[in-house]
């Protein structure tokens, strides 16, 4: 049986996912062209290359920790007002039994390796870039455009897994 | 006079427009009428709408094709006559000038682009600023947010529960299994061992494979 997604429900995993998805890769790397970075550095700079890009990359390695637990249904027994007054040890037998039916319908944990994987590509080849940014010459387009390329490719890969993850709390 | 609050946004609904605003803005804000730039093209507004506060969403850098698209919309804004927001997406970093002069509003600092959450919640914020100094009682759009069906929730966790061997004392639920029943049926759930259960059977009911894709059902539907 495919799982129910509660929207609209807070989860704070599917608020970093959409901002890494939409604020970061969309609006920030996926629409810009070899071109359109090559004509950035003739201007001068790009800040957010330094002072963004590795927040982001953190945000990314929180969300890699935050997928097994970031959208269980154990989440819900904190913030249901139905178990408000429930005791911490049936609190705690309830969310360690949801959880287990969540992770046995959802398996978080097959997820795991190639959304790290695309998160260490993803640094990698921004780490990459900076480096040709910084001491390319001015005759250096085509290096910074093909380290702009190498950088495309990993977010679109870093996309799709964003885009696969749950958009809310998962309910097996 | 009467506003609406627009959001127009260039994601589809195919990209899930309906669902990352509804993921995002919080539920207790006002609903929202939700358009994407394509959607938008066929729902001018008209003088009998009143004035209207329209939010324009926007990247700063368009994608091909967009760009196009972006700048028919901004005329055909100007050409109203209505009162509008104009606000910069989460991603723009940089100024944007409309097509008659205005400055779109950031939502952060040049060069320190803000998260989806900080400009929706921001941007709508904003409207309500705009509209209610000019006496303009804020209408609400079309859109209501949802609302999580609560008990019908609680009782589906504490039956996954149960079937993972966890004794549940289903008899201090008497009053959350009456509410989710109402809950089950206001989404159109027909099952009736469930809607005919207590607290004493449902123990056993809760088990069943019909009630739980009943109630799964239900909530799927939401």
């Amino acid at each position: 049986m495919a799982p129910i997604i509660l929207i609209g429900v807070p989860c704070t995993a599917n608020a970093l996912r959409t901002q890494l998805r939409h604020s970061w890769l969309a609006n920030q790397i996926l629409n810009k062209s070899e071109s359109d970075v090559v004509f950035l550095r003739k201007q001068g700079s790009w800040p957010s290359i330094y002072s963004e890009f590795d927040t982001r990359l953190d945000d990314a390695q929180r969300l890699a920790a935050m997928i097994e637990p970031g959208f269980s249904p154990a989440l819900l027994v904190d913030s249901l007002s139905v178990f408000a007054n429930m005791d911490a040890q049936l609190r705690a037998d309830l969310k360690q039994a949801v959880h287990s039916a969540y992770v046995a319908a959802f398996r978080p944990a097959d997820l795991l390796p190639s959304f790290q994987k695309a998160v260490d590509d993803m640094r990698s080849a921004i780490n990459t870039f900076r480096h040709t940014w910084d001491v390319s010459s001015d005759a250096g387009d085509d290096r910074v455009s093909e380290s702009w390329s190498h950088v495309l490719e990993c977010a679109k890969v870093l996309e799709k897994l964003l885009d696969s993850l749950p958009k809310g709390i998962v309910l097996p | 006079m009467t506003i609406k609050i627009f959001v127009l946004d260039r994601k589809t609904k195919s990209e899930g427009l309906n669902r990352d605003w509804k993921s995002i803005v919080p539920v207790s804000f006002p609903p929202i009428i939700l358009l994407s730039y394509e959607e938008y093209e066929g729902c001018k507004p008209k003088p009998e709408h009143g004035d209207l506060v329209i939010i324009h969403l926007s990247d700063f850098l368009p994608r091909s094709g967009e760009e196009k698209l972006e700048t028919n919309l901004d005329r055909s804004l100007c050409s109203t006559g209505c009162l509008r927001l104009l606000i910069s997406g989460s991603g723009s970093n940089k100024s944007k000038t409309s097509q008659d002069g205005r400055e779109y509003i950031r939502c952060a600092p040049v060069g320190y682009p803000t998260d989806p959450v900080f400009s929706s919640r921001l941007a709508i914020f904003l409207a309500y600023l705009t509209a209610l100094p000019s006496g303009m009682n804020p209408t609400w759009g079309l859109i209501e947010p949802d609302a999580i069906p609560e008990h019908l929730v609680a009782i589906y966790l504490l039956s996954l529960a149960a079937e993972q061997n966890q004794k549940i004392d289903f008899t201090r639920y008497s009053e959350e299994l009456e509410k989710a029943k109402v809950q089950f049926k206001a989404l159109g759930g027909k099952n009736e061992a469930f809607l005919a259960s207590d607290t004493n059977s449902f123990a056993e009911i809760a088990m069943r494979p019909d009630v739980r894709d009943a109630i799964r059902h239900a909530l799927q539907s939401n």
